[in-house]
């Protein structure tokens, strides 16, 4: 896997905390909700939110259940635990600090 | 306690559920995109072209479940080999001993079960976050098509019930044996012999 793959999935990880700290959703939402925030400028390749998914339902930061989506369909449904908030909160500082970091790098001559 | 319960599903229904997850997607989209104006072929096309490549997702997905449930089977065949052994060994009846055997056969079938698993998840698979190939769509058409459990999907399931049959069975009969062989002993006419 490239290093900029390998970015981008952590940072996969924390948009579906993110995504998820709105409420209970399913994957089509989540990737409905990035691409509506971010006015499409953010396209990820929607197969790759599953195994994220099931990695974080894992590690005990989201839980799933079955239920009945908007138009009557059964589906999977994605909330965030107590730890996944606790990670959310984590990651949005690591986030903050970052970009603030590489902010100055880039405002050098 | 839903991670638990994820772990004791059996093979077949988390397969089922997973093809129901990312058919749920996949057809999601068609139906937005149906909305948007598009004919069924284009949404479709679309719909395959975002999702990227099924099969690499199906495998990924398989992957790390996988090894969520091998990793908790290890911990709990660790603790059920050191009881066994322990109450086998230090036991000093015989119910103790049938119940120190026993947990020591869940433990091995338990391990023949993650053996099992490990081989049924074929080798690690990397789903791009990049969204790209449009060669990829006319291809995966077919892989949409739901599968039938592989043999080896089955060969898990018939462990699984026999993780939960056989110690079971094995108490039982273990058990009735003791007991008839009380019976026995106590049947015995007492023989006492004069000096």
């Amino acid at each position: 896997m490239k290093k900029t793959d390998l970015l981008l999935q952590g940072t996969l990880d924390m948009l579906i905390l993110k995504a998820l700290s709105r409420g209970s959703l399913h994957g089509y939402d989540v990737v409905r909700w990035i691409h509506q925030v971010t006015d499409d400028e953010l396209r990820v390749e929607e197969g790759s939110l599953y195994p994220a998914l099931h990695r974080l339902e894992n590690r005990g930061w989201i839980d799933a259940e079955w239920g009945l989506s908007d138009n009557n369909r059964r589906a999977k449904f994605y909330k965030l635990t107590r730890a996944g908030r606790k990670q959310l909160a984590i990651e949005t500082s690591t986030w903050n600090r970052m970009t603030v970091a590489i902010g100055k790098i880039m405002q050098t001559e | 306690m839903q991670r638990i319960k994820r772990h004791f599903r059996l093979p077949s229904r988390l397969e089922r559920d997973l093809e129901d997850e990312l058919t749920f997607h996949i057809e999601m989209r068609i139906a937005d995109n149906l909305a948007g104006g598009m004919t069924l072929e284009e949404a479709t096309a679309d719909s395959l072209r975002r999702f990227g490549n099924v099969e690499a997702v199906r495998q990924a997905c398989r992957e790390v479940d996988n090894r969520a449930i091998i990793h908790t089977a290890r911990v709990v065949i660790l603790f059920l080999v050191f009881a066994g052994v322990t109450v086998w060994t230090v036991g000093s009846i015989a119910q103790l001993k049938v119940l120190g055997q026993t947990i020591l056969i869940t433990g091995v079938l338990l391990q023949l079960f993650t053996y099992v698993r490990i081989s049924t998840s074929t080798k690690s698979v990397t789903v791009p976050v990049i969204q790209t190939d449009d060669s990829l769509v006319a291809s995966q058409k077919t892989t949409l098509i739901r599968k039938s459990p592989s043999p080896k999907r089955k060969i898990e399931s018939i462990l699984i019930l026999a993780l939960l049959i056989l110690p079971l069975l094995l108490v039982l009969l273990s058990m009735r044996a003791i007991s008839a062989r009380r019976r026995q002993h106590e049947s015995k006419p007492i023989v006492r012999v004069a000096s």
